[in-house]
């Protein structure tokens, strides 16, 4: 069963065996994604305002081409949603989605602040051991 | 100095970060760039043996900038790898028609990293 699967935003089996068990390399790019990329997502608001959904659909599959090496699926998922109701010209649609990317992404922070993923880098170690 | 020097193109920092930290656990020295146009003016200037390039970019995409480095007689021999989250085999053959020497499907996995410099003999 996948940590996605039971409620945790990311899949840590898999970021955990991406980054080959080193959590600098986790921390690193998490806090890249809960503070640069937190700003871009939040800022699409903005783009959409003018219209510009151009910019939203480069920004959409921006993000999830990175949440997709996070294996935050969910988020990645919701990036996906975004970029496809940009590329439809899909105001309305593309103004919900982008709260709930930047919804997606605070639940990673908060799941990254919690230290609760420490316990699964522990885990890994000890398969890696095995 | 490594001999083993790669250049990582990708607009996103983590993809970035991630590749980096890959190939420096390899041995190789990596210089990264965020477009292709970026990493087209650091390719003429400096060596590499292996490229990773992103294909989605703004102000140059990688097969914009994988053609420049076809069409360079002194780069062409580089190997490149092309990145994308896109899976359509028109694009994958564009680039395998532009000279990719792989294409990897995102996400990235050390497995799938490990397969490819495998792949390409490093």
């Amino acid at each position: 069963m996948s940590d996605t699967d039971t409620g945790k935003p990311l899949d840590m089996q898999r970021i955990a065996k991406t980054v080959d068990g080193s959590e600098d390399l986790f921390r690193m790019l998490i806090e890249h994604l809960v503070t640069d990329d937190r700003d871009a997502a939040s800022s699409l608001a903005g783009a959409l305002e003018k219209g510009d959904m151009e910019s939203v659909r480069r920004e959409a599959h921006r993000l999830k081409s990175a949440l997709k090496s996070l294996a935050a699926d969910k988020a990645a998922q919701s990036a996906l949603a975004l970029e496809e109701a940009a590329t439809d010209g899909n105001t309305g649609t593309a103004s919900v989605l982008v709260d709930n990317l930047v919804e997606q992404i605070d639940l990673i922070g908060t799941f990254y602040q919690s230290g609760g993923w420490k316990q699964d880098f522990a885990q890994q170690e000890d398969t890696y051991d095995e | 100095m490594s001999e083993k020097r790669a250049l990582v193109v990708d607009d996103h920092g983590i993809n970035r970060n991630f590749i980096k930290s890959y190939l420096v656990s390899k041995g190789f020295e990596v210089q990264t760039a965020e477009n292709g146009l970026e990493a087209q003016k650091i390719a003429e200037q400096e060596d590499f043996v292996l490229i990773f390039s992103d294909i989605e970019m703004p102000v140059m995409n990688g097969l914009e900038f994988l053609a420049s480095i076809k069409k360079n007689p002194a780069k062409a021999n580089i190997p490149v790898v092309m990145l994308s989250t896109v899976d359509k085999p028109e694009i994958i053959d564009r680039a395998k028609k532009i000279g990719a020497a792989h294409y990897m499907i995102k996400p990235f996995t050390a497995d799938k990293m490990d397969e490819t410099l495998q792949t390409l003999g490093f």
